[in-house]
């Protein structure tokens, strides 16, 4: 029985966060230690403005919880003090600060009140990363929906190995603005695949407990978050948890507005197993393939396992030295470990001395170097990202944009990108903080902002329930473009301006499920 | 899986990652142990940016010893020259613990006189680096960042001090000026603060132990390829192997990442037979050589040139 994904117990005995099916994984723990990351890093709720604590009732403190929740309270705005990259904190008077509003948390009487003072003080920073974690912030998304148990010690099963449902999801906005969850792939042979899940499909529902509310909420208390989505994605996906064999209800609609229920059969996860770095396992898929036996394809879902993912990194760009561009596939990626990212473009880049941006600490600037690689690749390159593109992903896309080869493809990121960490609190919360800034090798920030692709092609239910890739293919069609297609390496070009997105919405569920091929 | 695994919170363990992003950038990218030195006094603060702040001004000899007298105590307590020069070369194991590795990792350190150096660090599921000095060329190996030649400047520079075998009884001619500036506690040692300026300027710190003269922390800055980064080094555990001293616990810290790099020494040895290839360069560092040495790509053939006027007769 796997039992990392939980969180600690206070002292006094409470859940800070509970999983409601004990010894299973979090949503975060299966989808990653990166991508609780980013998940975390958006649900600091602005310094709880917006904590969805509604589920708790407020309780008075204890005499020892107010005395806890002061000695938090000031913790964390030394820890700010001595930790922040801007030892002036942007002029902020920090002193002020503490001074106007440490008698409010002194004088709060509940936890609720003591997380506002902190998120106040927090807030007057102006920056992400930077919250408190209340135990009940994640209550809407942590709830487990019901999931039909096959690793039980009489059905001979139980290895408790983390089962997939063999899909991914993104979110689009339905006609009011609402966003729904579509199927965006699912995997051939996979357990969603065989319960005849489609691409384009709207998750309903999943194990009795219907999406649309919670995406609802969480939207609202996210909504000057730009990694939303890809907190809500996460979540719901991680809804779909169990181990190989468990099966999941859910209830979709698909392309002709009718709802579809299906059993989904969790099967094994795909890719390389990893352990390190003291994060829950995760899994590395790597996939190369040439697109018409030509042009080279690299997906990678993860920056981790530099000693597996670098050496096929390395030996798959050597092989597509002949082909007339490369597409570097980032959708989804969470990020990683930012270095990776800096040898991975070196193949791209020819000079040296290039950077794909500098983080700044309070020791000073570090400079994301690349080291360019003999007979690195010169041709056109291709960047796909979207909404789930974070961190590491954001910082490759990023350095390598606007580069005379490349050109990048897709939605804005997530724009979470900065390194933090997690600081237990005398009260038993969490204080996020981040200790540098990031900007990139145009003194871009991508923190919030993300980056804007050079091209933006919104994903549409139509173009995935008509088994279309848009963003590919219009990457393939500029590589092409750049070659003549004549299919041989093509000579870089200046880049060109973005161009503007298209509208794109989802119909309502409830309404016209629009134009449908199946 | 450990019980203190189970008990760190999924997110708490996520953090690990944002660590690391700097972590691979700095400590592992360019980790400060691989200026090949097993933190001995006049190698590990290779070099140091801030500049003494204006209280710091050299003790007049009648207040404090001198720094010469100071580090020559240090040579003597942690062996002598003499024990120092019957010294050729040295191979190191080390054990290299940071908060989000999952085991430890292993630091191999090979050194011989006069400065040639090499350091494996065997990250276990992150990857094996390298890096060293065959006695003309300065590189590293990353799994993450790639292969590269390091390049005149203060971070090669920084480098050969390091590599310098014995460095600690070649002291006079690896820095220019060296004052004693104070005396600070550090821990539970009272001890004298040297400040040590190398011919280039780099200035470091030394804390040495007024009771048994070794050094107990120092104050240094890594020049590496990403950056600067100032670090706070202490040494502990000094232990004799082969009629010399050495601080078989040294635990770094780097100014504004939340990271802490912890070396212990598992086995050292001396004038071993090392094999003929121990410095060699790897190949992916002769591939960069050889680019480097090959003429460029030819350009495309240039049009003809235009026919000169014809000269008025």
């Amino acid at each position: 029985m796997r039992s990392f994904g939980r969180w600690p117990e206070r002292e006094n005995g409470e859940g800070l966060m509970t999983t409601k099916t004990p010894g299973r994984m979090g949503w975060r723990a299966r989808f990653g230690g990166a991508a609780a990351l980013a998940v975390a890093a958006g649900l600091m709720l602005g310094g709880c403005r917006s904590t969805p604590r509604e589920a708790t009732p407020e309780v008075a403190m204890t005499a020892d919880q107010r005395l806890k929740s002061v000695e938090s309270f000031d913790k964390v705005w030394t820890t700010i003090r001595d930790s922040h990259w801007d030892p002036s904190l942007g002029g902020l008077d920090w002193e002020g600060v503490r001074a106007e509003l440490r008698p409010k948390a002194e004088a709060a009487a509940t936890m609720g009140e003591v997380r506002g003072v902190m998120g106040e003080m927090i807030g007057r920073l102006g920056l992400s990363h930077f919250g408190i974690i209340p135990g009940d912030a994640y209550e809407a998304a942590e709830a487990k929906p019901e999931v039909e148990r096959a690793s039980t010690p009489e059905s001979g099963r139980g290895a408790g190995e983390p089962g997939s449902p063999g899909l991914e999801l993104r979110l689009l906005p339905r006609a009011d603005g609402r966003p729904v969850a579509v199927v965006k792939s699912v995997e051939a042979g996979g357990g969603a695949a065989s319960a005849g899940v489609k691409p384009g499909w709207i998750l309903d529902s999943v194990g009795g407990r219907e999406v649309a509310p919670v995406l609802a909420r969480l939207s609202e208390a996210m909504k000057d978050k730009g990694s939303r989505n890809l907190v809500m994605t996460r979540a719901v996906e991680g809804w779909f948890e169990g181990d190989e064999g468990d099966r999941v209800r859910a209830e979709w609609t698909d392309g002709r507005g009718r709802t579809v229920r299906t059993k989904v059969a969790l099967g094994p996860r795909r890719g390389t197993k990893i352990e390190m770095m003291n994060l829950p396992p995760e899994w590395v898929r790597m996939e190369a393939r040439r697109i018409d036996q030509r042009i080279g394809y690299l997906s990678l879902n993860i920056f981790l396992a530099p000693n597996v993912v670098s050496p096929w990194w390395n030996e798959r760009v050597r092989e597509f030295r002949d082909a007339p561009g490369i597409v570097v596939d980032l959708r989804g990626n969470p990020g990683g470990i930012a270095a990776m990212a800096m040898g991975m473009s070196g193949w791209f880049i020819a000079d040296s001395g290039q950077t794909l941006g500098t983080l700044t600490t309070r020791g000073g600037p570090l400079r994301l170097v690349v080291n360019p690689r003999v007979n690195g690749f010169r041709g056109p390159v291709a960047v796909l990202v979207d909404e789930l593109s974070a961190s590491t992903s954001e910082i490759m896309a990023s350095g390598l944009q606007g580069r005379p080869n490349v050109r990048v493809f897709g939605v804005r990121t997530a724009g979470a990108a900065l390194p933090s960490v997690f600081e237990k609190l005398p009260n038993g919360d969490r204080f996020q903080y981040a200790f540098a800034n990031l900007v990139d090798d145009k003194g871009r920030r991508l923190e919030g902002d993300g980056v804007t692709p050079d091209e933006v092609i919104p994903l549409t239910r139509e173009a995935l329930l008509a088994g279309r890739d848009p963003v590919l293919e219009r990457a393939v069609a500029w590589i092409m473009e750049r070659s003549g297609g004549s299919g041989g390496p093509a000579a870089p070009t200046a880049p060109t301006a973005p161009v503007a997105p298209a509208a794109a919405t989802v119909p309502n569920p409830g309404g016209n499920p629009g134009a449908s091929g199946r | 899986m450990t019980a203190s695994k189970r008990s760190q919170s999924v997110i708490e363990k996520a953090a690990s990652v944002a660590a690391l992003m700097v972590l691979a950038g700095v400590a592992l990218a360019e980790p400060a142990a691989t200026k090949p030195a097993p933190a001995t006094p006049a190698s590990a603060p290779a070099a140091a940016k801030p500049e003494a702040p204006a209280a710091e001004k050299p003790a007049a000899s009648a207040e404090l010893p001198s720094a010469e007298s100071i580090i020559e105590k240090f040579i003597e307590a942690s062996g002598g020259r003499a024990a120092y020069e019957k010294l050729k070369n040295r191979r190191i194991v080390m054990k290299m613990e940071m908060p989000m590795l999952q085991k430890p990792a292993t630091m191999t350190i090979v050194q011989s006189a006069p400065n040639l150096g090499r350091i494996d660090v065997d990250l276990n599921e992150i990857g094996k680096q390298q890096s060293g000095h065959d006695g003309k060329v300065a590189w590293q190996t990353d799994p993450n960042t790639g292969p590269r030649i390091i390049e005149e400047g203060p971070e090669k520079e920084q480098m050969l001090r390091g590599v310098r075998f014995n460095s600690e009884i070649f002291w006079r001619e690896m820095y220019s000026k060296v004052e004693t500036v104070g005396q600070e506690t550090v821990g539970e040692a009272s001890a004298w603060k040297v400040r040590l300026t190398t011919p280039t300027n780099d200035v470091s710190y030394m804390f040495y132990d007024q009771k048994t003269h070794l050094p107990v922390q120092s104050l240094a800055t890594q020049k590496t390829q990403i950056g600067d980064i100032e670090t706070t080094t202490s040494l502990s555990d000094w232990r004799e192997v082969d009629g010399i001293r050495m601080p078989f616990k040294t635990v770094m810290k780097m100014k504004g990442v939340p990271i802490t790099q912890t070396l212990t020494i598992e086995k050292v040895e001396h004038n071993i037979e090392l094999p003929a290839d121990a410095f060699a360069l790897p190949e992916d560092i002769k591939e960069i050589l050889d680019s480097k040495k090959a003429p460029s790509t030819p350009a495309a053939p240039a049009a003809p040139a235009a026919p000169a006027a014809p000269k008025r007769p």
